[in-house]
């Protein structure tokens, strides 16, 4: 059997992790959890995911550091990166993708959309494959 | 309380203090031993002549206490606290230093550093925070630096837990703090807004960035109420290569009203890592104090003023989002519980702080006849409560997230209402199926029109064999005022 796509989501919003947990389990992904930057780039460390959904604003290190952390890396040149940032901040995701996040997701979402957009980040090539 | 003086040499609870470091005015600290602490300690020890001032000798109680809650890198590490019928004293890690006191005395910073300090102070506040513990008393020699950068917070005797007894509040009604860099509603007493320490840290950043106090150095506390109407000197007109981004942070942490400044520490910590995208106003490119009209408008109005802070300050905590899903348990309907639970999860995805109350309706009249026993004697409410559980326990939400509520009602719709209308939802879940459910036709379409929040239908994804579920999308939303 394939061994299911990793999926690690990152925020300081318990709901996020809980609601986001069950629906990525329910869809067949092995999903971890962290609540603020440090506990994120301790599980990255810990084994890299395919995917991070990574909170902007959080407690001890934002999501645009740990996405530089990610990004520059080679180690975890295959973990891809999908932002979560609030409605109304253009520049926090321009900043983002700049610093080599595949995607975004604005706040508030829908979890529909952000599973399609897991599987879609996870269906093309990654960035440094180009 | 011992009355002899602590000596070089002598020991106390195993701890030889060696030498005497600092003399404060209300506490001396020594370098101390002990052959099973493998790490540099120092205890502090109260002057014995400070029971003159009984706000002192809480205050050491307070940081006993406190100290004792707090763990991480952002404060030192305790060892063990002294009893007060015979000696107190806190022994803890010794955190070389220096203070930010030290660091910055007579010098402004150059811009760099002084962001690195901001991020890593606001960073420590967070820590502090998170663990509900506001210090009240923050000021550039409470501050200490890590070898690593990281800042440590230290003098507990002012701050205060939100879980445990505020004794300085319960027994003392003056304010308390340092002038220099105390929060308006601090002088009004208040004590239980972690955006007092913001505000403390932006006086802390902006004598960093002009070596001047905002609000210069008040001979009493009742001076520094003009900080209330009167706005500092902008730090740019002291000092014009400080960004504009900088200025802005620094001036939106000195608001008088806790409303306009940050909410939390980390989002002054995002800003000052992030200075490209901070949001400028107004306070950006001030360079000049507010002319003197507009100062003494606000004088005449300070009373209104100070009145507002404290509404702000003192605001009852918001209660949680409640998230209402009400969970039809006939056979049959799985598929359509599997659909209810994923909306759910939707919907609390993007309500912090919501909890999820689990309904289940049970007509009246089944209870009657029944007598409360099914056929096969079991109670019926338990049952259904264990089935209610056994639906949710895919979510995972941990207690305090999650209530279960059955209902005996004759009208399915007007009790799903009154419940969602009582208990002030903000938000209900229901299930839309036209195999003769609970919600079907007309009691589902009451709702949808009467319920005082809003509603999401969820329809079965696939018809399960025999119930004719139609298979639609996940949910609608139907948005109330």
């Amino acid at each position: 059997m394939e061994k299911p796509h990793s999926v690690l989501v990152v925020d300081d919003e318990p709901n996020i992790l809980l609601s986001l947990r069950y629906l990525m389990s329910s869809g067949g992904y092995d999903v971890r959890t962290a609540r603020d930057g440090a506990e994120a780039l301790a599980e990255i460390a810990r084994e890299a995911p395919d995917v991070v959904l990574l909170d902007v604003m959080m407690p001890k290190l934002d999501g645009l550091t740990i996405c530089e952390k990610i990004k520059s890396n080679p180690a975890w040149a295959g973990t891809r990166v999908i932002m979560l940032t609030a409605r109304g901040r253009e520049v926090e995701r321009q900043k983002g993708l700049r610093l080599g996040a595949d995607d975004y997701i604005v706040k508030p979402f829908s979890t529909r959309d952000a599973m399609a957009r897991v599987a879609a980040v996870l269906a093309r090539p990654r960035k440094t494959d180009a | 309380m011992a009355k002899a003086l602590l000596h070089a040499g002598m020991t106390i609870d195993g701890f030889r203090l060696e030498e005497r470091i600092h003399r404060g005015g209300m506490a001396d600290i020594w370098r101390v031993t002990r052959d099973d602490v493998g790490f540099p300690i120092v205890m502090k020890a109260p002057l014995l002549d400070f029971e003159g001032d009984l706000s002192l000798l809480v205050g050491f109680e307070v940081e006993q206490m406190i100290m004792a809650e707090l763990a991480g890198e952002h404060v030192p590490r305790l060892v063990a606290n002294g009893d007060f019928a015979v000696q107190p004293y806190i022994v803890m890690e010794r955190i070389e230093g220096p203070t930010l006191r030290a660091r910055s005395r007579d010098r402004v910073l150059p811009v760099d550093e002084m962001i690195q300090v901001g991020i890593a102070v606001a960073q420590a506040l967070s820590d502090l925070h998170q663990q509900q513990v506001l210090h009240l008393d923050l000021k550039p020699g409470n501050i200490l630096f890590r070898p690593s950068g990281a800042a440590a917070l230290i003098d507990f005797g002012l701050s205060r837990h939100e879980r445990l007894p505020d004794l300085l509040d319960e027994q003392f009604h003056r304010p308390t703090g340092t002038p220099e860099y105390i929060a308006p509603e601090q002088l009004m007493q208040v004590r239980s807004d972690r955006r007092s320490d913001i505000y403390a840290l932006g006086a802390i950043l902006y004598e960093l960035a002009t070596g001047r106090l905002p609000f210069g150095v008040p001979s009493r506390m009742a001076k520094a109420r003009r900080r209330v109407w009167r706005d500092p000197v902008p730090p740019r007109a002291l000092r014009p290569d400080l960004p504009p981004a900088l200025q802005e942070c620094i001036l939106k942490c000195l608001e008088p009203l806790p409303d306009a400044r940050y909410r939390r520490a980390e989002d002054l910590a995002f800003d000052l890592r992030h200075p490209d995208l901070v949001e400028l106003t107004e306070r950006a490119h001030r360079l000049q104090q507010d002319d003197l009209r507009t100062v003494l408008g606000r004088r005449l109005r300070a009373r209104a003023i100070m009145r507002r802070i404290l509404a702000i300050a003192t605001r009852p905590p918001t209660r949680p989002p409640l998230i209402l899903v009400a969970v039809d348990l006939r056979p049959g309907l799985e598929p359509l519980r599997q659909a209810l639970r994923d909306a759910s999860a939707s919907v609390l995805a993007n309500m912090p702080g919501a909890r999820l109350a689990c309904v289940n309706v049970m007509p009246a009249s089944l209870i009657a006849i029944d007598e409360n026993v099914d056929a096969a004697g079991e109670n019926i409410h338990v049952r259904r409560l264990a089935e209610l559980r056994r639906w949710a326990r895919p979510l995972q939400l941990p207690k305090g997230k999650i209530s279960f509520h059955l209902l005996e009602t004759r009208a399915v719709a007007a009790g799903i209402l009154e419940f969602a209308r009582s208990n002030r939802a903000d938000h209900l879940v229901m299930g839309a199926h036209s195999a003769g459910g609970s919600f079907a036709g007309r009691a589902g379409g009451q709702i949808v029109a009467d319920a005082p929040c809003t509603v999401t239908v969820v329809r079965a994804a696939e018809a399960p064999a025999g119930v004719a579920a139609p298979a639609g999308p996940l949910g609608e939303m139907h948005s109330k005022p």
